[in-house]
């Protein structure tokens, strides 16, 4: 991957654009695409932490309250 | 740019993205702006991430009695899931919430928010609570966002919580995290005088904390700066020492050559003759900086009170530099008219250096003619009137 493709990823990843992270394109595609990944791995870890914790908390909700709530968490 | 700054900053990263910051040395040229840059944009990607739904089930947390929902973010929700919530609510209710959850879990959760996006929380949040987590959070360590929360603080709180926490070091590592340093004046300045005393004190026998100590000092207005310098250099030289060897092994100099420039003209004379500034590779290493990051007219001024013997090695390390060197030596000296300084090393190169020297003096002489009267004297005094 070329260099600027590999900021253009991270831009992407981050929503803004590869010209406000114009400093980064100094660094090698290597490093780009490890900070990329490091970032993206913490949001599926975050994700997957509140979604167990999301899962887990429907089961304590009193059943008259579960599909109120069901329906407004859902939409 | 501080390297402690960016040091702190990608400890922050690190903390941030769940990686040591040793996995993000890569990142460690990068100006500071763009490191904050990174953070915060990573950030927003993460507590912006799933919003709708936390905003959702904080709308949904209403259908619930206070206690119930604050027992239910305690003991199933957990801190991650009830900071995200939190951030979405009106702060009084969240406040509410907070009063009838455990000190530990609130410190639990304190480490997931993001304080920009909970400021009126932490503003409105009552002392005693916003103390009891303080404490909580200092008994594991979290310094680093207690220096997150301060810059969020009202006055009054911070000088509370500040003055409640009696270590030292604790003091230093959150002060190495704070994050709008242009505050740190001001926070300082909410610390008894006798503190700021003991907080140097403490150095003497922890020098292992100098970098956090000059983290803090480099960022305070040029009357702190000059008070916390002068009280390491009342620790003695064993003390300055330290502090020397701290800033050459971690190359702070970037950092460390302004403080010491700041330092009153008796401090200075005591910083300079410590036996680690006599070290040849010491003081190549502060030269090195000096040109590096145009620090010129930072060290020039140190010059005088460098010893004879101190003023030879640093001038044959100049002239073992590169021509360049040489040139932004002499035209930092001429712009800020640094004439004594350089003149007392130009007094302790060989005669054929000096004769190259005189050469790019003329130079200067020749764009700007009264010079030459105004070397003559500082020439005369030093037996240098040849070159003039």
């Amino acid at each position: 991957m070329m260099s600027s493709l590999a900021l253009e990823q991270l831009s992407l990843t981050l929503k803004t654009s590869a010209s406000e992270l114009q400093e980064l394109s100094s660094l090698s595609d290597a490093h780009l695409l490890q900070l990329n990944s490091l970032i993206e791995n913490a949001q599926q870890t975050q994700r997957k932490t509140l979604s167990d914790a999301i899962d887990n908390a429907m089961s304590y909700i009193p059943a008259l309250l579960r599909i109120p709530v069901m329906k407004i968490v859902r939409g | 740019m501080s390297k402690l700054d960016s040091s702190a900053e990608l400890v922050k990263l690190g903390q941030l993205l769940h990686t040591p910051s040793s996995e993000l040395q890569f990142l460690e040229g990068m100006s500071l702006e763009t490191l904050i840059k990174v953070r915060e944009l990573s950030t927003d990607k993460l507590f912006n991430d799933g919003s709708k739904l936390f905003h959702k089930l904080a709308a949904a947390s209403k259908l619930l009695p206070l206690g119930v929902t604050a027992s239910l973010g305690e003991k199933i929700f957990g801190p991650m899931l009830c900071a995200r919530i939190a951030s979405q609510m009106p702060y009084p209710r969240a406040i509410d919430l907070a009063k009838k959850m455990s000190t530990p879990f609130l410190a639990k959760v304190t480490l997931e928010l993001d304080p920009r996006r909970v400021k009126d929380i932490i503003q409105n949040m009552p002392l005693e609570y916003l103390q009891a987590v303080a404490t909580e959070l200092l008994k594991h360590k979290h310094y680093m966002v207690m220096g997150r929360l301060v810059n969020f603080m009202t006055p009054s709180n911070l000088k509370v919580i500040l003055n409640s926490i009696h270590s030292e070091e604790a003091l230093l590592h959150i002060g190495f995290f704070i994050e709008g340093k242009h505050q740190l004046s001001d926070i300082i300045r909410l610390l008894p005088k006798e503190r700021l005393k003991t907080l140097t004190g403490y150095l003497q026998h922890h020098t292992e904390l100098w970098p956090e100590a000059l983290a803090l000092m480099v960022h305070l207005e040029d009357d702190l700066k000059r008070e916390m310098g002068d009280l390491s250099a009342d620790l003695g030289e064993s003390a300055l020492n330290s502090l020397v060897s701290s800033v050459y092994e971690r190359q702070l100099w970037q950092d460390a050559l302004p403080l010491f420039a700041n330092m009153s003209p008796s401090s200075q004379l005591q910083l300079i003759n410590t036996s680690a500034l006599n070290e040849p590779a010491v003081l190549k290493s502060a030269l090195q900086s000096t040109d590096k990051f145009a620090l010129w007219t930072t060290l020039l001024p140190l010059v005088e009170y460098m010893s004879d013997s101190q003023q030879k090695v640093l001038a044959e390390l100049l002239m073992a530099e590169r021509d360049e060197v040489h040139v932004r030596f002499l035209e930092a000296a001429y712009q800020h008219h640094l004439w004594q300084p350089l003149f007392d090393i130009i007094r302790c190169l060989s005669d054929e250096q000096q004769h190259t020297i005189s050469i790019r003096f003329r130079h200067l002489a020749d764009k700007e003619p009264q010079l030459a009267a105004r070397w003559q004297p500082i020439a005369i005094e030093r037996g240098l009137t040849h070159l003039v």
